[in-house]
């Protein structure tokens, strides 16, 4: 296996939107170059070293094959040319990983990118909200009262929306923007139609109850700090497990075998910790591995 | 016989330990904890102890040790080293911060606390975690970074129930409280009921034994006063007991040996203990084993899973006037002291490292 940090790629014809959201956020972890025309309508990646400037590739080669709605088979050239392809499905494609012989790998649509939102547990919300002179206990609703964000009673510009998901105690939220308040590790609480379509129940720690009783409910919880700290982590579990875009993509790396962008495996522990690429760990994590070469 | 279910080469084990008759697993146990340099107190006690429980037990059990450092420049270097530290082992039994970071396929977590300048007591004088934008997000990726680890363990215990409720409160985490024996457990014993009130601990900001002092002047009985430990705070406890004039009555022996410590035990009146928001309490468990009462106060945490008020001690407010009624009222009494002292060593009964070296081998 190589030592690549970089992914080069054959498209024939412009991605697909959802290909797309993946290749912009593989892009923030590692080098996307074009090495020659795509076969058919396949995407293709070959994990290098590197591309030299015609675009031929050293052999061997490990590929991906993205198969979406309109694929619904892969094509003999490419099962072929790799028989260790690894396959990228896109999730809403039904049956395709049977049809590509059980290494398909489900890939979440992306929603949009919450890759800035860091989960931030109950007790350092008010420990934020105490800096900022901010009430001890604040709840935040998006969609429930009115459209658009409710801060305290109060309503609010929609540009505040991550803020008050940030440091709320709870957020009440109706709508698929519950998904960011969940990247934010914020106890949620929403109503019964949100939660189906968003595809979550109870046994997710998020309280679902009817839209006229959100605030009461988020109120309640606010004040239970044992309930909060479970349903924040919660949270960012479900966020992860199913929505995030950063963890897809690492884990796409991974089975690729491709090391993040910059990343040696030190600083590659800090992201499975879910360490900002920008954090004092992360800094003092290459200085650490820079001392050793 | 070379074991390979986790993985690389271990030296074998003797001969003779596997027993069959009870169908025991002997288990390679690696227990992980944090090393303060040039520092011994509890936490290397427990460490200590758990490893020779689990050895006397018929596994076979290491300790591995990191150092820690506590500001927060430097705070996730350690949990970083032990991400990278590789252990052989069938079971690995993290305990205090970082050692829960190590990397392990069956992680059982026995947590006395996590670092609690970033959480409980950030805004404690000695903490460097302030209202800043930086301390702010430091302690949030700490709390991230503890929840992830922490979770990773097939099962979490805590020392107490104190420190399985700031789990819940800071990390939405269960833990079970998994209470274990003090330190002398077995060499403690009851005594006469002399005419001192004993307290024995590190003479530092959250053992409050400044509270003690203060109390002896509120005590009328004439009743003495008996710190055994050294720490900080000495200087200042002799200048106020001599503002207050009770030095006649306050002795203040500094470090002890054990068989010193054992003697003052067994012939104290009562055990006074109240720091603020103790984790678990050695002290409240030597002084129930020596047959003592304790007199304590209502916000001294762990100490309270233990002293009942009116049953086996005294929960006083931590005033002064009150801890130094508290004084009087079992300097004046024997019987009652007594009585208090034995039901204390009843509560104590059931402790005994075998059942946590079962509990934790069978997570």
């Amino acid at each position: 296996m190589s030592s690549a940090t970089y992914m080069a790629l054959a498209l024939s014809r412009p991605p697909e939107p959802a290909l797309e959201s993946l290749l912009v956020a593989l892009n923030r972890r590692c080098a996307l170059a074009m090495f020659e025309p795509g076969i058919a309508d396949e995407f293709r990646v070959a994990i290098v070293d590197e591309v030299d400037a015609v675009g031929v590739l050293p052999v061997p080669v490990r590929y991906a094959v993205w198969i979406s709605p309109s694929d619904h088979a892969v094509s003999d050239a490419t099962r072929a040319s790799g028989n260790d392809a690894v396959e990228l499905v896109l999730s809403t494609v039904d049956d395709v990983v049977d049809a590509a012989g059980g290494k398909g790998r489900l890939v979440p649509e992306l929603p949009p990118s919450t890759s800035d939102a860091r989960p931030i547990p109950p007790f350092v919300r008010a420990r934020l909200r105490a800096a900022r002179g901010l009430p001890a206990v604040a709840i935040a609703s998006f969609g429930v009262e009115q459209v658009g964000l409710v801060w305290c009673g109060m309503p609010s510009a929609d540009d505040l929306v991550d803020t008050a998901f940030a440091v709320a105690s709870v957020v009440a939220v109706v709508g698929r923007d519950i998904v960011r308040a969940l990247a934010w590790g914020a106890p949620c609480v929403t109503d019964p139609d949100t939660a189906s379509a968003v595809g979550l129940t109870e046994a997710d720690d998020v309280a679902i109850g009817p839209r006229h009783a959100l605030l009461a409910t988020a109120q309640e919880i606010a004040i239970d700090d044992a309930r909060s700290a479970r349903m924040s982590r919660a949270s960012r579990q479900l966020y992860e497990s199913r929505f995030d875009d950063e963890r897809v993509v690492l884990d796409v790396l991974r089975r690729l075998e491709i090391m993040p962008r910059g990343r040696a495996r030190l600083v590659a522990l800090i992201d499975e910790l879910g360490g900002p690429a920008d954090s004092r760990s992360a800094r003092r994590a290459a200085e650490l591995v820079g001392e050793l070469r | 016989m070379f074991s390979v279910a986790s993985g690389g080469y271990r030296n074998p084990r003797p001969c003779g330990v596997t027993n069959h008759s009870l169908e025991v697993s002997i288990l390679d146990v690696v227990v992980c904890g944090a090393q303060v340099p040039f520092t011994r107190g509890g936490a290397e006690l427990l460490l200590e102890n758990l490893v020779t429980a689990l050895n006397s037990a018929g596994h076979r059990a290491d300790l591995v040790r990191l150092p820690v450092a506590w500001e927060k420049d430097r705070l996730f270097d350690a949990p970083l080293a032990w991400r990278l530290v590789p252990i052989d082992a069938d079971l690995v039994i993290a305990t205090n911060f970082p050692s829960y970071y190590a990397r392990h396929s069956h992680k059982v977590v026995w947590l006395p606390h996590q670092h609690r300048g970033a959480y409980e007591l950030a805004d404690a004088r000695w903490s460097d975690i302030g209202h800043d934008d930086g301390s702010l997000e430091t302690q949030r990726q700490l709390a991230e970074w503890d929840t992830r680890a922490l979770g990773e363990a097939t099962r979490i215990f805590t020392i107490s129930g104190v420190v399985a409720d700031r789990l819940a409160r800071f990390n939405g985490l269960e833990g079970t409280p998994l209470y274990h024996p003090p330190p002398l457990a077995d060499r403690l014993e009851p005594g006469p009921f002399d005419d001192y009130i004993f307290c024995p601990s590190r003479l530092a900001e959250n053992k409050r034994a400044d509270l003690l002092v203060e109390a002896l002047a509120h005590s009328t009985s004439g009743i003495r006063l008996v710190l055994a430990g050294d720490g900080p705070m000495r200087p200042m406890l002799e200048d106020r007991a001599r503002e207050l004039g009770v030095t006649n009555r306050l002795e203040l022996l500094g470090y002890v040996s054990d068989e010193r410590l054992i003697e003052l035990f067994a012939s104290a009146a009562a055990v006074a203990y109240p720091p603020l928001d103790e984790d678990y309490g050695y002290v409240t468990l030597q002084a129930f084993i020596a047959s003592k009462p304790v007199i304590t106060c209502a916000d001294s945490g762990g100490v309270l899973e233990w002293v009942e008020h009116g049953v086996n001690g005294l929960v006083t407010d931590g005033s002064p006037t009150g801890l130094g009624s508290a004084f009087d009222q079992l300097a004046a009494d024997r019987d009652l002291a007594a009585k208090f002292g034995a039901q204390g060593h009843e509560r104590t009964a059931l402790l005994s490292w075998d059942s946590v070296v079962e509990t934790l081998t069978a997570a």
